[in-house]
């Protein structure tokens, strides 16, 4: 005998409906943003603006676009600076007229300008080391030497790097800027 | 008390690859660093951690606070130099030094360093790269190693990839490590009266450097001397000429030598080779070119220092030119240019030239200011071809036609070729002659100065400096010359065994001593240079690898009772070689003339305790160990203890041939003993006969039967004596000598012992004798005869010694 089979009952249960979800939602994001956005600092260091000289821009334009890399007698200074590829990229000698101080205009790979002014007379020297348009400027102060018998020379520096405030580092700057606008008004 | 400043702080990045250091800096002045606290909205004291120490706090630096840390940029640095915060940084007691990665470039940078911690630190860093150079062939390359000491304990921090990739060659005192080389050019030129330093350096692969010794042997001149602590010549010449000399580097086990010439000079002013009367000027713009000259430097090595231009001349650059760039001038100038000239050793000349300058005058010598040779300095007897072709062009331009006017010997024109070939060292002059248009205009005379033709200079070295009897060796000499003249290389002369073929020097020799010959390499010119090459010939050192039987015979005094024979080896078995050596040799019976006796011989063991590479010097110490056990009578036996101690060493100043130092220690130790029979029997009792058993043993020593003897017998030490002495020895071809003394304190007894003497006896032989020693394919002979004095009753006395051997010479 055929007996009916007894239609089976599925039960879905107590669902939320869709504006539930959405309600609870929207709460949870409200949450989110009033507790969670204040734990964002919104205390700012107060830094000063960079300040950009574009002569110094310019000069490291001009001196890169020199066909010159390493002149001859850069060698000289190529132990007492640490003049060595790849990170110089450039070095070349130049005298001032009285030929009683010589500048060594060095390029590094990160576009620092590194001039170092030789006193021929004294054999004093005053570095400086600018990054990119002057952003950050430091000195070092020594003395320059040679071995007997050496064209070399050496350096011998003080402890400590200058910031600017030294006033053989105002010399330099001001110095090495003036003589190189002179030197730069016929170059076109 | 001091704030705690700086240290050496580490941030490793990735130590797999690379590790940075950083040192840091702190601000002195706590209201600053409050400020700077405040500008950055930060918590604690800022700490400036600064990669580059030389160069200060710069982009790429960071500040680091409690709570945050902050790059280092153009902003930053503004606001702190705003703040004088830079300023006030505290001094980084840390020493940066950078150099080439080659410690004698080191240390020549910490000679000249006037602050001490400079050069301290430059030796410190050469020493280390010392140990890389020394101990590892190679150097890191874009690495870091750090060494941290913190109460009595180092800290090493080296990345892997560093480790890893480092061969480890440690530095084994062996002479098979490579061959010594000089790194250093040899000394050529002084100056009269200038400071002369020369440092000698060689390298043993095998060696530290600090171990090489160096000397010099030859006449150095006045002022100058050598400076055995630092291995230098040093000083200041006084006198002229040429000074061959030899130095020489010494390692442990190498030796390398290097025949040079020191010629001292002396050192001329610098001149102005192409000065003009009078600079005339007429034209707005010149580049006048000032060709300085030196007999002993390159022009490029000059250095022009002005004193005085006139107006219109605007610069003087470092190629040497004077460069007019005249305004616009109404009236004739009449002016002088003043200037000095340096040679690199700071000798000088000053000059001055008139400069007349006048815009409208007919003087047209602008026109020749562009006529530069491509030479600043001509050489003698070097032919130089010059093309001027371009020049003509523009003189034809000019409507000028060049002519060559009185000039040096040897110059010629021929299609725009101007050849000169000047034939001694003076001033050259080509004289031009221009006319305009068939009309005489003006000359320009080009003076160049010549300098002396320079001999050619060998650039190769023997690389190695002794070698052994019988080896080949070869010298391919090479020679360069200043001018790069072709270079003939020839043999001058030679002592035999040297064979000059093909550009190459072979040499051999079958007897010790020194070799030398001397090359000759002569340039197109005809200057001739000398150099000389010697070899040191070496005898080898073969040791005797095999069997040997050795017999000594000393009749002594007693006549030729073989009960007399001395106490030195009757006979001796030996297998030797370098390593081991063992064997055997009869034992020495004192002089008991018992003949119930059970005699083992002595059985040593022994080796050399000189390694191996100072065996192939010739040099060597042996040392052999044995003991015997004799069992002389009943009641007597001996044990016995020898030492022999040999030292080798190749005399060739005094025999050319092998000498032995022999020491030969004997100790015996006399036993006398009783056996003693226990017997425990079954209520308890113990029997003891002591004596009944001697039987037994004279039953042993005469049947050898060994197994009854230990099984049966306990033996106590009643009684003892003592008999050694030393032996001394030298043999060597062809004398013979020894000393030899022995003291004898056995005082037995007993009446089954007899001994011919009942105290103390103290025996000794010197002699002096001839030894012969003879090789023969696998066989060696030894024969020695001395005669002497000694004895136990001291008269005249002969020891024969001989022996024979069967093996193979190897070292």
């Amino acid at each position: 005998m055929m007996r009916a089979r007894k239609p089976r009952h599925f039960d879905l249960g107590e669902a939320i409906s869709m504006e539930d979800a959405i309600s609870m939602m929207t709460i949870i994001f409200v949450l989110f943003v009033v507790f969670l956005v204040p734990l964002v600092s919104i205390d700012k260091a107060r830094l000063e603006k960079k300040k950009v000289d574009h002569f110094w821009g310019d000069l490291v334009g001009w001196l890169s676009t020199d066909s010159t890399k390493f002149s001859a007698d850069a060698a000289q200074y190529r132990e007492a600076f640490e003049i060595y590829e790849p990170y110089f990229l450039k070095a070349t000698i130049r005298s001032e007229s009285s030929h009683s101080v010589r500048y060594v205009e060095s390029l590094t790979i990160d576009s620092s300008l590194i001039v170092v002014r030789h006193d021929l007379s004294t054999n004093d020297f005053s570095q400086m080391v600018m990054s990119k348009n002057g952003e950050t400027t430091t000195y070092r102060h020594g003395k320059l030497s040679r071995i007997a018998g050496s064209v070399n020379w050496f350096s011998s520096q003080e402890d400590s790097p200058d910031y600017g405030e030294d006033r053989r580092s105002k010399v330099l700057s001001n110095l090495y800027r003036s003589w190189r606008l002179d030197s730069l008004k016929g170059v076109k | 008390m001091k704030l705690i400043i700086v240290l050496l702080l580490l941030v490793s990045i990735n130590f797999a690859s690379t590790v940075n250091s950083y040192a840091v800096g702190k601000l002195k002045s706590p209201a600053t660093a409050a400020k700077v606290r405040d500008r950055f909205k930060a918590q604690g004291e800022p700490l400036f951690l600064i990669h580059d120490s030389k160069k200060g706090v710069s982009v790429g630096d960071f500040i680091r606070f409690t709570d945050k840390m902050v790059l280092i940029d153009g902003q930053v640095w503004q606001t702190l130099a705003a703040e004088k915060a830079l300023s006030n940084i505290s001094d980084i007691p840390v020493t940066s030094m950078t150099g080439a990665a080659n410690s004698s470039e080191w240390y020549k940078k910490s000679a000249v360093m006037v602050n001490q911690n400079s050069k301290k630190s430059y030796i410190l860093g050469a020493e280390i790269l010392k140990i890389f150079e020394e101990q590892f062939s190679q150097l890191p390359n874009k690495e870091s190693v750090v060494i941290t000491f913190t109460g009595g304990r180092a800290t090493l921090l080296v990345p892997d990839q560093l480790i890893s990739t480092l061969s480890l060659q440690r530095v084994v005192k062996s002479n098979k490590t490579g061959q010594m080389v000089w790194t250093v050019p040899p000394v050529g030129l002084g100056y009269l009266d200038y400071p002369l330093v020369w440092q000698a350096w060689a390298a043993d692969p095998g060696e530290p450097s600090g171990s090489i010794s160096y000397s010099l042997s030859g006449a150095l001149p006045e002022g100058v001397r050598w400076n055995s602590s630092t291995h230098s010549i040093e000083g200041t010449p006084k006198s002229e000429g040429e000074f061959p000399l030899t130095i020489v580097a010494r390692s442990a086990n190498q030796r390398v030598s290097m025949p040079c010439t020191l010629s001292v000079s002396e050192n001329s002013a610098p001149r102005w080779a192409n000065i003009p009367d009078t600079l005339r000027i007429g034209e707005d713009s010149l580049l006048f070119p000032l060709i300085m000259s030196d007999f002993e430097s390159p022009a490029r090595q000059l250095t022009v220092e002005v004193s005085h231009i006139p107006l219109g001349f605007n610069s003087i650059d470092s190629l040497h030119h004077l460069i007019w760039k005249a305004g616009d001038f109404e009236k004739p100038i009449h002016d002088s240019v003043v200037l000095k000239v340096f040679d690199p050793m700071g000798k000088s000349t000053n000059y001055s030239v008139p400069v007349y300058y006048d815009r409208d005058g007919v003087d047209r010598g602008y026109t020749f200011a562009s006529l530069t040779p491509p030479w600043d300095t001509l050489v003698e007897g070097v032919e130089y071809s010059w093309n001027i072709a371009r020049e003509k062009e523009h003189w034809m331009r000019n409507h000028l036609d060049m002519t060559l006017g009185v000039c040096s010997d040897s110059v010629s024109l021929e299609d725009s070729i101007i050849t000169m070939k000047p034939g001694s060292d003076s001033l050259f002059t080509v004289l031009f002659q221009f006319s305009d248009r068939g009309r005489d205009a003006s000359t320009y005379e080009l003076k160049l100065p010549v300098i002396r033709n320079r001999p050619p200079y060998f650039k190769a070295f023997p690389d190695k400096w002794d070698v052994e009897v019988f080896d080949l060796v070869f010298f391919e000499p090479e020679a360069s010359d200043p001018e790069a003249e072709k270079v003939t290389i020839r043999l001058r002369s030679a002592d035999s065994g040297y064979i000059w073929h093909d550009g190459r020097l072979s040499f051999s020799a079958s007897s010790p001593g020194t070799y030398r010959a001397f090359l000759e390499a002569e340039d197109t010119f005809g200057n001739v240079s000398v150099q000389q090459v010697s070899y040191y010939v070496k005898q080898i050192y073969d040791r005797y690898r095999g069997f040997k039987l050795e017999s000594g015979i000393w009749p002594g005094e007693n006549s030729w009772n073989p009960n007399s024979w001395g106490f030195m080896n009757p006979w001796r078995l030996a297998w030797d070689t370098p390593a081991v050596r063992f064997g055997i040799f009869s034992p020495d019976d004192c002089n008991i003339l018992n003949s119930k006796q059970f005699r083992f011989p002595f059985v040593y063991v022994g080796t050399e305790l000189v390694p191996p590479h100072k065996r192939a010097e010739g040099k060597s110490v042996l040392v052999d160990v044995g003991a015997t056990y004799n069992i002389t009578s009943r009641e007597m036996h001996t044990f016995g203890l020898m030492i022999n101690v040999e030292a080798r060493a190749y005399l060739e100043r005094l025999f050319n041939s092998q000498t032995d130092f022999r020491f030969l220690f004997f100790a015996r130790h006399l036993l006398r003993k009783v056996a003693v029979d226990l017997t425990i029997n079954s209520d308890g009792s113990i029997d003891y006969n002591a004596l009944k058993n001697l039987e037994l043993l004279d039953e042993f020593v005469s049947t050898n039967n060994l197994n009854l003897f230990v099984g049966a017998t306990q033996w106590f030490h009643l009684g003892s004596g003592f008999f050694a002495g030393p032996a001394f020895e030298m043999r060597t071809a062809p004398i013979a000598m020894q000393f030899t003394t022995v003291v004898d304190t056995a005082q037995l007894d007993s009446t089954k012992v007899i001994l011919d003497r009942s105290k103390n006896i103290y025996t000794s032989f010197a002699g002096l004798g001839v030894r012969y020693d003879l090789k023969v394919n696998h066989f060696q002979f030894e024969n020695q005869i001395k005669f002497g004095w000694g004895g136990d009753l001291y008269g005249m006395m002969v020891y024969w010694d001989t022996g024979i051997g069967f093996g193979r010479f190897k070292r």
